[in-house]
């Protein structure tokens, strides 16, 4: 029987739709976009399309949208390309962010710069509050991210959009994790700057989104990562890769139409996930179902189980204990470890995501056969 | 041709559809379509003679998709003498100062319409009157700045777009400027001649060798001139015309 694919929070399949414009696009729009004879500008049209069609998702101009290679690169691309340029300056950013955020304000601080990195509630949470007190007059840019890839907790990005807009600070959002479940307007949100990438959204891997407000650009444009040949209006010099752009536009046009009927589907999916589970085997939730937290996804911690041997053993399904880019790692979750909750817990604890091609019996056929392995091994070790 | 989109006008005949993808069905437009272009120097070419073809093919197909939509076509000549690089401009041999543009007039007529011609010595006059006039306000038109000789305009597609040059105190105007001054002109016309009409189209037929410098006109009028019911669709395509591509744009492009 086939796996049950439950971790979308790491990746989703693409969309047969996704399939269907890449292999167009590799076969007829294999021309560079930049050159000058007709192939080239058919490739280029194609992928302004794309660009049109990520731009409308957001609520953007088309000129303001930057094809990159995902969302690792345009985080980097945001933090770094903002506060390079001159003197010392401050970020303020939250311990819940994904590691490529971390990272770099971590290299910002290794370059002389200060980063403040703000704690979370027990929700994992921060509040615009917080935000406020920690802006300094030398805070060259605010990083929070809209929705968390572990605990799916929607940070209140357009509360501290209006925090950050009255103190003329950039505020940058990594909204990989949330731009296939939530609405996102860069305008009401208030952001800057903001990222994205395609395999999340059913789309294919190695190609990303980084919003860049006109606004900055005319201010203080951001310094570039990569030079060579002035793509993306100078800001990721190299060739666009047309096919994962063509793909990227067909997968935000299927998220488009979709979207809002799909969560409240995905919302229900999950609900009927953690009542199956619970009937089999008691579980804590680490994260909230409610408002405030993605619709599709939850994380939760069986008591004295040690996770990652459970999904070693439960082969039916395939889920993670944490962020999957970090898994390798063998490290505690620093997003449970933000959110407060105990060593024991976070050992115990798995993360599952639903998705578009998600079924009612995937949902019982895999709470079945978590809550299966939960008991196997609480009675092995009796 | 190959395309992603979906047309959703099958009458519309294939060829020009992709043109007019963004025009709508349900509401009256305006439309100007240029076709037709050649230089004096070179003459009436093919490009100019199948450019209109396709021009003239556009504008019917259009009046299809509204009984209330009108159409008026121009073409552009270029009595500059001058040929175009990204940057530089160069003289070519002198070529005969006047054409004669009764081929493309008649082949108007055959197709039961009529058209203008607008020449670029008359867009370049007129575009250097209007930066002088924007070089003496800087303020009021922050998208043009001043390096020394160049004009340069602030870009959100191009690394560098030069507008044009001062020499002697006179502003001698580039390519993309004179293409913005021809928008300029040809919405002007369409917002006269047609106020009750809802949106507002000019499609430029280009040859491909052109692709850079319109597109750059493009942005130019866009950003400093448009109202929000406009679009400009650049359409590209070799001498036989066979296979235009076409790529519209607005102000919220940028």
């Amino acid at each position: 029987m086939a796996t049950i694919y439950l971790d979308h929070q790491a990746t989703t399949p693409p969309d047969p739709a996704v399939v269907e414009a890449m292999t167009f696009a590799a076969t007829h729009c294999y021309a560079n976009p930049a050159s000058p004879h007709a192939a080239g500008i058919r490739a280029f049209r194609e992928v302004e399309r794309a660009r049109g069609a990520v731009a409308r998702l957001i609520g953007a101009a088309r000129s303001e949208i930057c094809f990159t290679s995902g969302a690792t690169e345009g985080n980097n691309l945001a933090i770094k390309g903002v506060v390079t340029p001159g003197e010392r300056r401050h970020v303020v950013t939250t311990a819940v962010e994904h590691k490529s955020v971390l990272d770099s304000c971590r290299s910002l601080r290794a370059g002389g710069h200060e980063v403040t990195v703000l704690p979370v509630d027990a929700e994992g949470r921060v509040s615009a509050h917080q935000v406020a007190a920690a802006l300094r007059p030398d805070t060259a840019l605010v990083s929070v991210m809209l929705a968390n890839n572990e605990i799916s907790t929607v940070q209140p990005v357009a509360e501290i959009g209006a925090v950050t807009r009255a103190a003329g600070v950039p505020l940058h959002c990594d909204a990989t994790q949330g731009v296939g479940s939530l609405p996102v307007d860069v305008r009401a949100l208030g952001v800057d700057l903001l990222t994205f990438s395609g395999h999340k959204i059913y789309g294919p891997k190695g190609v990303g989104v980084l919003y860049v407000s006109n606004d900055l650009s005319d201010r203080a444009p951001l310094a570039p990562l990569l030079h060579g040949g002035g793509q993306e209006r100078g800001l990721r010099a190299g060739t666009v890769n047309t096919t994962a752009v063509i793909g990227l536009g067909a997968a935000v046009g299927v998220l488009a139409e979709h979207r809002a009927e799909e969560s409240v589907r995905l919302a229900g999916l999950r609900e009927q996930f953690l009542s199956t589970l619970a009937e089999l085997v008691p579980y804590e939730l680490n994260s909230g179902t409610g408002p405030g937290f993605l619709p599709h996804a939850v994380s939760l911690s069986f008591e004295g189980a040690d996770a990652q041997q459970l999904l070693l053993e439960v082969t039916e399904i395939a889920v993670s204990t944490g962020s999957a880019c970090n898994s390798a790692a063998q490290e505690p979750s620093h997003v449970l470890t933000a959110a407060g909750l105990s060593p024991e817990r976070i050992r115990g604890s798995i993360r599952v995501g639903l998705g578009r091609f998600t079924t009612e019996e995937d949902v019982v056929r895999a709470a079945r056969a978590l809550a299966a392995g939960v008991t196997s091994r609480a009675v092995g070790a009796a | 041709m190959t395309t992603l989109a979906t047309y959703r006008k099958p009458a519309v005949p294939p060829r020009v559809a992709p043109l007019l993808e963004t025009v709508s069905t349900s509401a009256r437009s305006a439309l100007l379509v240029a076709g037709g272009y050649f230089e004096t120097t070179a003459g009436i070419g093919e490009f100019s003679l199948n450019s209109l073809t396709l021009a003239l093919e556009t504008g019917a197909a259009a009046r299809r998709l509204h009984r209330g939509n009108k159409v008026v076509y121009d073409v552009i000549v270029n009595d500059l003498g001058m040929s175009c690089s990204d940057d530089v401009c160069t003289l070519p041999a002198a070529g005969p100062a006047t054409t004669d543009v009764t081929p493309l007039t008649e082949m108007a007529a055959a197709a039961g319409t009529s058209l203008t011609v607008t020449r670029e010595r008359t867009l370049r006059n007129r575009a250097a009157r209007a930066m002088k006039r924007r070089l003496r306000e800087p303020a009021e038109h922050p998208l043009f700045v001043r390096d020394g000789d160049e004009i340069l305009f602030r870009s959100r597609q191009y690394e560098k777009v030069l507008a044009g040059v001062v020499k002697d105190d006179h502003v001698v105007p580039r390519c993309p400027l004179i293409v913005a001054e021809y928008f300029a002109r040809y919405f002007a016309r369409l917002r006269a001649a047609f106020p009750d009409c809802s949106h507002r189209h000019v499609i430029d037929v280009n040859s491909l060798a052109d692709r850079d410098k319109v597109t750059k006109g493009a942005e130019i009028y866009l950003r400093t001139q448009a109202d929000p019911d406009e679009e400009i669709v650049l359409v590209f395509a070799d001498a036989a015309c066979a296979d235009p591509i076409a790529l519209p744009y607005t102000k919220y492009d940028f």
